[in-house]
């Protein structure tokens, strides 16, 4: 009789990558890699910090656990998912990357991106610039008039606040009202030209969300919950998040 | 011994080679090829060699070709096509001939139809002096021409009826050599085949190489001097459901770009790869050599940008060095794989056979890659999957084997 077959090692340690694996559809097909750095060519933070998204797949499957959950670069990437979608076997390297960026300690996450999901968590207004319900619908119906005036042909356009049943919920980047207001007028000509049915309102107006991308997520779901509550509290239809 | 017929879809390197095998063991061959020339996609590569010959297989279509074409026990059937077929006790088999044709008996090889209707696209021109004949008329376009197609031949060699014509055949056993189709680099978009004129598929190469004798660039006719290899191009890919290696096109981009530096020392050459499939006895120890002469950069591109002079920017990053950075190319070859012919399925229902997951033609035993569940029926070359020159003609030849020993002919 033949010698029973030998079992190599022990039992293997459960690592990052693996643990990822169990949370994506597929596994996020993070054990196809065919290593061809189509991603790597592709992806604008290539080389930052010395990593590139094929790397850091490569060192994710080679079991490299502390040095991909430890790596800066991981916030360098703008989760933009070109890699994913210039990759022959379809993987989840975004995911990847999003994953690592949860196994930092939250202190030690990026100043601007922390600083800015902590401030929206502050107020219902969601947004990470701190600007508070009253100031965002000062701002809206104070260049409403100006380009009222200013321009007749638009004299009968409309940045409703917080009218009930509108048909869209329109979200605002908080850089508009805070810094750039007139950059809010484009997109209020094309809706009016369109006769779009639309409101802003006072509540969960911000259209960013940093805690997302701090992958914070009890965080980034509180934020997205608040923001649903008040277009449902306005009995919108459709919620348009501009971001 | 009986006379036996035997025929053989697919005027191809497969094709060919079953049909010379079969016609030298005595049996008489009908060829049908549904273009009007030869030689299929093999007769369009050139001679790889460099001081010494690199065995790219070229020159065996050549001869391969010259060999059927001068063969009295087979019958060529150019632009034509199955119709039907019928399998009882053998098969009766239906072509169909185009209303237009040039007799191979009348033509001279003269050219005249050719120059003077190059330009429309209604002559075509073989890839080699040994197609016989050498022109053809290009089918989808015969309906608006055919008076000036009586006219245009001082040999009356063209002949030109009302319609196409059909003839009946039978066969004793039937070879399936349909071949593959090119990959359609065009799908790969970020690489601008077809927008960017410099950025060309390797059979395009071989075109051009062969209509001017040297590599010229399509924008301007000048000789590239910095080109790049992309290998993978439409293979190895779930995103486009070509999981398989094509397998030729590593050796083909090796090749020839040895080839080319070996008439232009001073090419720059770099190949872009994920791995080299460096299979095969010699092949190895070739891409060591390769390695003295060219640059390889083991990361496949994503973005070319065309720049002044067509020149492309290529955004290429070497993990040797880390960082990405920008580099122009005057000339970028897509190194396009092997697909399944885009007509399977239609034939696969003609003939009741069965094609696989990839869509190539699926042989019934795992062990004799030739078998199909019709005992008759053969199948030869890339029809059933990717392969090289060498490796279809093997095929091939255990094609021909299977049928005499089918037929009786050998045991």
């Amino acid at each position: 009789m033949a010698e029973p077959a030998i079992k190599l090692g022990g039992k293997k340690k459960s690592t990052f990558i693996d643990k990822v694996k169990e949370v994506l559809p597929e596994g996020g097909n993070l054990n196809l890699c065919l290593t061809c750095g189509a991603c790597s060519s592709g992806c604008p933070a290539t080389g930052l910090e010395g990593m590139d998204p094929r790397k850091f797949l490569r060192m994710a499957a080679l079991g490299m656990d502390e040095e991909i959950t430890s790596t800066p670069w991981v916030w360098m990437c703008s989760m933009c998912t070109r890699c994913m979608y210039v990759c022959p076997m379809k993987i989840n390297i975004p995911q990847l990357v999003f994953y690592a960026r949860q196994q930092w300690p939250r202190e030690e996450r990026p100043k601007g991106i922390l600083g800015s999901c902590d401030v929206a968590l502050r107020n219902d207004t969601c947004s990470a610039m701190g600007a508070t319900e009253e100031d965002f619908q000062f701002v809206v119906e104070d260049v409403l008039e100006e380009y009222q005036e200013a321009q007749p042909e638009f004299k009968d356009m409309h940045a409703d606040v917080n009218r009930e049943g509108a048909e869209f919920f329109l979200n605002q980047n908080s850089r508009e009202p805070v810094t750039e207001p007139d950059e809010m007028v484009p997109l209020w000509k094309i809706l009016h030209s369109v006769g779009a049915d639309w409101t802003y309102g006072t509540k969960g107006w911000a259209a960013e969300n940093y805690c997302m991308f701090m992958a914070d997520d009890e965080a980034w779901k509180h934020i997205v919950q608040t923001k649903i509550k008040a277009v449902e509290d306005l009995g919108c239809k459709v919620w348009l998040n501009t971001e | 011994m009986d006379s036996k017929n035997v025929m053989i879809i697919g005027g191809g390197i497969a094709g060919m080679t079953a049909a010379r095998e079969l016609a030298e063991a005595g049996l008489s061959v009908d060829l049908v090829e549904k273009s009007g020339f030869l030689g299929g996609h093999a007769i369009q590569y050139t001679c790889k060699a460099t001081s010494e010959c690199l065995q790219c297989g070229a020159c065996s279509v050549e001869k391969m070709l010259k060999d059927v074409v001068g063969n009295d026990k087979i019958t060529v059937h150019l632009s034509t096509e199955i119709e039907t077929i019928e399998n009882s006790n053998g098969y009766s088999i239906k072509i169909k001939k185009p209303a237009a044709f040039i007799d191979a008996k009348k033509c001279t090889n003269c050219g005249i139809c050719y120059e003077k209707f190059k330009e429309d696209d209604l002559i075509l021109q073989g890839y080699s002096k040994n197609n016989t004949p050498l022109y053809a008329v290009n089918r989808e376009k015969i309906e608006e021409n055919k008076i000036a197609l009586k006219e245009v031949c001082p040999e009356g060699a063209i002949s030109v009826s009302d319609t196409a014509s059909f003839e009946d055949l039978t066969a004793a056993a039937v070879v399936v050599a349909t071949g593959f189709t090119p990959f359609n680099p065009e799908r790969k978009g970020t690489y601008g085949y077809n927008r960017f004129s410099n950025v060309i598929s390797g059979l395009d190469l071989e075109r051009i190489k062969r209509r001017n004798g040297f590599l010229a660039r399509p924008s301007d006719g000048a000789a590239a001097q910095k080109i790049a290899f992309i290998q993978c191009v439409g293979s190895r890919d779930e995103n486009l459901g070509n999981l398989w290696c094509s397998q030729i096109c590593c050796p083909y981009a090796l090749r020839t770009a040895e080839s080319l530096k070996h008439k232009n020392p001073d090419l720059d050459v770099t190949i872009f790869y994920m791995d080299i499939q460096n299979t095969g006895k010699s092949f190895p120890a070739f891409y060591e050599t390769c390695k003295d002469d060219i640059r390889f950069i083991r990361s496949i591109p994503v973005d070319i940008f065309p720049v002044e002079n067509d020149n492309l920017n290529m955004r290429l990053f070497d993990e040797t060095e880390g960082t990405p950075v920008m580099e122009s190319f005057d000339l970028v070859v897509l190194s396009i794989g092997i697909m399944p012919n885009s007509e399977n399925k239609p034939i696969s229902e003609l003939l009741g056979l069965a094609l696989d997951q990839d869509g190539f033609f699926q042989n019934s035993d795992a062990l004799n890659k030739t078998s199909t569940s019709n005992d008759g029926i053969f199948i030869a070359g890339t029809a059933q999957g990717p392969k090289n020159i060498a490796a279809s003609m093997a095929h091939a030849g255990q094609a021909a084997s299977g049928v005499l020993k089918y037929l009786g002919v050998t045991e």
